[in-house]
């Protein structure tokens, strides 16, 4: 086995999470910009249980995954008692694009970044998988504007009736209302409530819906969209932790985003349906007319870069730590790059 | 691979299957345990390492990436020093105890790194369950219900594990041939084969042919003879 921590020379330190820290650095063999992610062992507790099973979970569905949109796992090296993973480099995140007051977003640029989750997003759910943690900091972007889906710490297989999932994934402000109700079998829909978030929020330029707690989460959703009867989704009060909340009217989505056209109106309500059964599949999103009609999504290389600005990158390290802090131990969140 | 190595794995890999089952480990874990097993030692030199060793931790490995989320190192621990040690007594929780924790843990990042870290493992079983789900439609519902097929299909495939076939053989010609020999087993023939342009198992999988089929029966038979070997 040759020493692989030679072939990657680090470059400068770029972040650290609970799970790992990252670098930047140069792939001497192939003269190549790479992030390496080096796992770390963590606790006692963990270094005598092995292998982090969120890593090994990482590692085993990137290896399989070959798409323009999802983050490309370049390799995976071990030394000593540690573990590497070796990625293709992002400069930014939608979450620092979203944030940095100095970019305008335009209709097009939005289609654009909305085109590339989806076609990633459809194209892990035809391999039956789930990514279970959508949000802007996972979606990398790099300087030729390609956005690539990454973080697959909570990803899974899905479509096997008889497992039965955790309902404490995706971060809470994407985290769709069967979630938070509970449901601990659950498909696709969960991804495509968190674009439909997503989507809010390039449009607003601030998290569309910012609970605090669980229940203050759906109780934000069902003040926004419309608390759902009986006939929105025959199945919600069976869900293991429902409560009945009182009835409200909602907000027509077009008085809250008054600048959207119709077709991107229509997306957008298919995105956050109530009933995941009802809510569009990324296939379905894809062939929208939203995607078709003008303005045309903007080539990737016209989309906007974020410069050096210091204090943005500061002022999101900085909410990404609160929001850290606030996390608790419940949902173990890592590193964005 | 000689026939004394072919022996030992033999034996190792029913040890897996009973610590596997003890662990209460469903199917597939155990079956990709077997696979990460003999991944490493097509690579690596059988007189160079301890096969149970490997083994455990292929156990322990193959739980966790299968997602077999209520399996833990103490558990493993126990569980195949209890297999391999049957006359001593259980172990207690003090410094052997944590040695052999401690082995397995590096023995799993050595196991990866030797695996390159591949541990993804594709099996037949989602396809036989679909052969399986088809024949039962051509046969009529009588002969499907006096023979055991299918029964006689998934020990046929549980079995196969004990050797390398897994390694050099497509999932779905693993499936196939399993079939082929549970229906010869049984003296049955699929309802019109000598009569339809194509085989049955044409139908499944285009690109296999009779010849493959009975290297992977040969293959199983070889490993039954094992058997019958070592218990004589």
């Amino acid at each position: 086995m040759e020493d692989k921590s030679k072939r990657y020379e680090k470059i400068q330190f770029l972040g650290e999470g609970q799970f790992a820290t990252v670098y930047k650095a140069r792939d001497e063999v192939k003269d190549k910009i790479v992030a390496v992610k080096k796992i770390k062992l963590g606790t006692r507790q963990e270094a005598a249980d092995g292998i982090n099973r969120t890593a090994l979970r990482e590692i085993k569905l990137l290896q399989e995954l070959n798409h323009p949109n999802i983050i490309g796992l370049l390799d995976v090296f071990g030394q000593k008692s540690n573990v590497s993973l070796v990625f293709d480099f992002m400069d930014t995140d939608l979450e620092i694009i979203i944030k940095d007051n100095n970019i305008i977003l335009t209709l097009g640029h939005i289609k654009a970044y909305m085109l590339q989750t989806l076609k990633g997003l459809e194209y892990l759910h035809n391999n039956w998988i789930l990514h279970r943690d959508m949000k802007p900091n996972n979606l990398l972007i790099n300087r030729e504007g390609t956005l690539k889906l990454g973080d697959f710490g909570l990803a899974k297989f899905f479509g096997s009736p008889n497992r039965i999932y955790t309902h404490q994934v995706v971060t809470r402000w994407y985290r769709c209302p069967e979630l938070l109700f509970g449901a601990r079998n659950y498909g696709t829909g969960v991804d495509i409530w968190a674009v439909g978030c997503i989507l809010a929020e390039l449009l607003l330029r601030i998290p569309f819906l910012p609970g605090d707690t669980d229940l203050d989460q759906l109780s934000k959703i069902f003040q926004c969209l419309g608390t759902p009867s009986k006939e929105d989704w025959p199945a919600m009060e069976f869900l293991p932790d429902f409560v009945q909340f009182k009835t409200c009217p909602g907000t027509p989505l077009k008085d809250i985003f008054i600048a959207a056209s119709d077709d991107l109106l229509d997306i957008l309500q298919g995105m956050l349906m109530m009933d995941p059964l009802k809510r569009v599949t990324a296939t379905q999103a894809l062939k929208s007319s939203y995607f078709t009609n003008k303005p045309y999504a903007t080539p990737c290389h016209m989309l906007p870069m974020v410069g050096d600005k210091k204090e943005v990158i500061d002022q999101c390290k900085r909410s990404q730590k609160r929001k850290l802090e606030g996390e608790g131990g419940g949902l173990v969140k890592r590193l964005v790059f | 691979m000689n026939e004394n190595e072919a022996v030992v794995h033999f034996r190792v890999i029913r040890f897996v299957y009973e610590a596997g089952l003890k662990l209460r480990m469903k199917t597939i874990p155990i079956a990709s345990a077997c696979v990460l097993y003999h991944r490493f030692f097509r690579e690596n030199k059988l007189d160079s390492y301890d096969p149970y060793l490997i083994a455990a931790t292929c156990l322990y490995l193959g739980a966790k990436t299968e997602e077999e989320q209520h399996v833990n190192i103490r558990d493993v621990v126990n569980v195949t020093y209890r297999t391999l040690n049957r006359d001593k007594p259980a172990l207690e929780m003090g410094t052997t105890f944590q040695q052999y924790r401690e082995t397995i843990v590096n023995c799993e990042l050595f196991l990866l790194r030797s695996l390159q870290f591949k541990s993804v493992v594709y099996h037949p079983h989602k396809f036989l369950l679909h052969y399986l789900k088809y024949l039962e439609d051509w046969f009529d519902p009588f002969t499907w219900k006096s023979v055991p097929i299918s029964r006689t299909c998934w020990a046929l495939l549980r079995d196969s594990y004990h050797s390398p076939l897994a390694l050099r053989y497509k999932p779905q010609h693993i499936a196939i041939a399993v079939i082929y020999m549970s229906l010869l087993c049984h003296g049955v023939e699929v309802p019109s084969n000598r009569v339809s342009d194509s085989t049955w198992w044409k139908v499944f999988k285009e690109d296999i042919t009779l010849n493959e089929i009975k290297d992977i029966i040969n293959e199983i038979v070889y490993t039954y003879d094992m058997e019958t070997a070592l218990q004589t």
